[in-house]
């Protein structure tokens, strides 16, 4: 394969990708949609929480100073109440009453009340109490050991490990995983079925090889959806930098880089197969009904993913995230529901770039059979026998 | 420069080329004509590389073409395929850069070459079909194709555009381009090519100059009244002869220096308006050739 003709083929398709009314609209519809994640939840949000202290925890009365030293910290107004017993706490907090319960040995946060605020204020006074309580026992002399002061745990209510953020983060994800592999992959099929029709393909393919034209097709559509996703990451930076919101650090910043490999891997296993389907069309009006099967792995990944951030994941749907056909649209959401661990997605990418390696083999085979088979469809004998080389064609 | 050698070709078990083989000389233009289905796509589509051969070989100036068929071969297929939403310029350029040219000077020589400078801008889909085959064939002459395999290119063109694309064929053949084009407008084969290959049932039945097919002569005859069976048989034993409209016979002299003697002949029998003589034309051949070829086949 010769890189030149693939390199001028991928530029036309972004140059035609990002004139196209299709793309800009789509482009400002999403860069609206990351300036109303950005700001909406900054307009809305409230900058205060409230406390419920357990009375049973011996010498409450001493950890005002801890809770407003962490309230202080995390630039929250804190409102603090006292539970008679642990049970009237903990029932605060399952009504929503309260957003924080200090217990004896944890820090416990209301899975309703949940959000990256209240989170970030549960850590904090966890660590403030952490470090008070060793504190209270070390002798003056022993006070350097104080480096060696633990946190209390911090667990939400209900088990659940993931935060309201966690959840909001990964359906964008999912959402914004499944939209992208949806709008390129018909995309590309639209453009090798009317390549194919429009009968352009067989100048083309006098002039370059069919896997040229194929992988810079792939490659020019590719580039074009990751100008998209980086003019929404720069509507992001700058949304979030004027309105004061948080830059994604840590845990969330992780979330972006497994939602960007995914869609990557994700392109590539797909990208070629809707290339396959868009060369089996006969008639151009025929291209999404051709493309569906290919579509329907991925709305079933998508399924599956809100299943994974709204209830519980089972162990189907962990064995759903290693299978390269569901798994682009699927790790997010089971990263951030916390049912896959960085293994886990290490693994399942791995498996997933493999089988893309493997489903652009078979692809490639069935784009060149098909692309000059005009008039019929291409018989599955065929299409079963195809090989990578030499091209099937008839008259 | 394009040598064709036996080349076979079968679409799942029917045979679409049989041993064909032929040449193309530089600087010349060869007309390949047939019926429907002949096979004369299937060999243009061989010889630029997009249908593979059962067997065969394919060679330009003396190697085998396949991976330098891209740099040395323009092609317009027998349907036209264009990207429709693009401006004709950004077209041309698009194929300046598949065939390793510059665009900057390219496009503009072409536009010119083609009479499309003033829909430079204009998109694809705005152009009339004329100024569409003549877009065609600027895309298949991008880069200065030593050999230009043109599949039906005068078809739906207007006498105009038809004497401009003549014009650019003769050129092109003039610089030393070798060039093979198919057709099923006989008279303009023979006003354009140099030589002519029929082609039948996968099958050459002719590789031939023109200057060769045409020395052969005709000979048509009117009578006043039906001809008799029995004078179509004396008539018969000058070459293959036929009643065209009931008083029209047309043989094609098996042996031109006949001529002389088959005029002496119809003269005595009477009754004859009129008599002319003149070149055999290549409809004729053509359809010799495959009546026959067909007859065999049956």
């Amino acid at each position: 394969m010769r890189l030149t003709p693939v390199r001028h083929v991928a530029q036309r398709e972004l140059a035609v990708g990002m004139a196209s009314r299709v793309f800009r609209i789509s482009t400002v519809i999403l860069i609206l949609a990351v300036l109303a994640a950005v700001v909406i939840p900054k307009l809305t949000a409230h900058r205060s929480a409230r406390v419920v202290v357990d009375l049973a925890i011996p010498g409450h009365t001493s950890i005002n100073r801890e809770i407003q030293s962490a309230a202080a910290l995390t630039k929250l107004q804190v409102i603090i109440h006292r539970a008679r017993t642990p049970m009237a706490a903990n029932l605060a907090l399952r009504r929503g009453q309260v957003a924080i319960a200090v217990e004896p040995n944890a820090i416990v946060v209301g899975h309703n009340t949940s959000n990256s605020a209240t989170l970030e204020l549960a850590h904090t006074l966890a660590a403030e109490l952490g470090f008070a309580r060793f504190a209270a026992h070390l002798p003056p002399h022993e006070r350097p050991l104080l480096a060696l002061a633990r946190p209390l745990d911090v667990r939400v209510l209900g088990g659940h490990a993931s935060d309201s953020a966690e959840i909001a983060v990964g359906l964008a994800a999912i959402i914004l995983i499944y939209s992208l592999l949806s709008t390129y992959g018909y995309r590309i099929a639209g453009g090798v079925s009317e390549e194919k029709t429009s009968r352009i393909v067989e100048v083309l393919l006098a002039r370059i090889d069919a896997s040229e034209l194929l992988v810079g097709k792939v490659l020019g559509i590719g580039l074009l959806s990751l100008v998209q996703i980086l003019m929404m990451l720069i509507a992001y930076v700058l949304a979030a930098s004027l309105v004061g919101a948080p830059i994604p650090l840590g845990h969330s910043f992780s979330m972006i880089l497994v939602t960007l490999a995914s869609f990557l891997v994700g392109y590539a296993f797909y990208a070629t197969l809707f290339a396959a389907a868009g060369a089996l069309v006969v008639r151009s009006q025929d291209v999404y009904a051709i493309s569906l099967p290919v579509q329907i792995p991925i709305i079933v990944g998508y399924i599956v993913g809100f299943q994974c951030l709204l209830g519980s994941p089972n162990l189907f749907d962990r064995i759903l995230g290693y299978i390269p056909l569901t798994s682009p649209v699927l790790l997010p959401a089971l990263v951030a529901s916390g049912t896959f661990s960085f293994l886990d997605v290490v693994i399942a990418l791995v498996i997933c770039a493999v089988g893309a390696v493997g489903a652009m083999r078979v692809a490639s085979a069935l784009y060149r059979t098909s692309i000059l088979w005009t008039g019929t469809r291409p018989p599955i004998r065929v299409l079963l026998s195809s090989r990578s080389q030499g091209a099937a064609n008839r008259i | 420069m394009l040598e064709v050698r036996g080349v076979t070709k079968r679409f799942h078990g029917a045979l679409a080329l049989d041993d064909v083989t032929f040449t193309v000389k530089a600087s010349s233009i060869v007309g390949f004509v047939g019926p429907n289905g002949a096979g004369k796509t299937t060999m243009m589509r061989a010889i630029v590389g997009i249908t593979a051969t059962d067997s065969g070989s394919i060679l330009f100036c003396g190697n085998p073409l396949g991976n330098q068929s891209s740099l040395v071969v323009g092609y317009m297929p027998e349907e036209r395929g264009l990207y429709q939403g693009m401006r004709v310029r950004d077209m041309l350029s698009y194929f300046c850069q598949l065939a390793n040219c510059d665009p900057s000077t390219e496009v503009a020589q072409m536009l010119d070459r083609v009479d499309l400078t003033d829909k430079a801008t204009a998109k694809v889909e705005s152009l009339s079909l004329g100024n569409q085959q003549r877009l065609q064939l600027a895309v298949a002459l991008v880069g200065n194709p030593r050999l230009l395999v043109l599949d039906e290119p005068f078809s739906g063109i207007d006498p105009v555009a038809l004497e401009r694309m003549q014009g650019i064929l003769h050129e092109r053949a003039a610089s030393g381009a070798a060039v093979l084009f198919s057709s099923h407008q006989l008279e303009l084969v023979e006003e354009l090519c140099d030589a002519v290959i029929i082609i039948n049932h996968g099958r050459i039945l002719a590789d031939t100059a023109l200057a060769a097919v045409q020395r052969d002569l005709s000979v048509r005859i009117r009578y006043d009244d039906k001809p008799s069976q029995e004078r179509i048989s004396i008539l018969e034993t000058f070459g293959p002869t036929r009643l065209t409209d009931g008083r029209v016979v047309e043989i094609m002299l098996s042996d031109s220096t006949n001529a002389g003697r088959l005029l002496d002949l119809v003269l005595s029998q009477g009754g004859v308006r009129d008599f002319h003589l003149g070149e055999r034309p290549l409809t004729e051949t053509f359809r010799t050739l495959i009546g026959k070829d067909t007859a065999d086949a049956r």
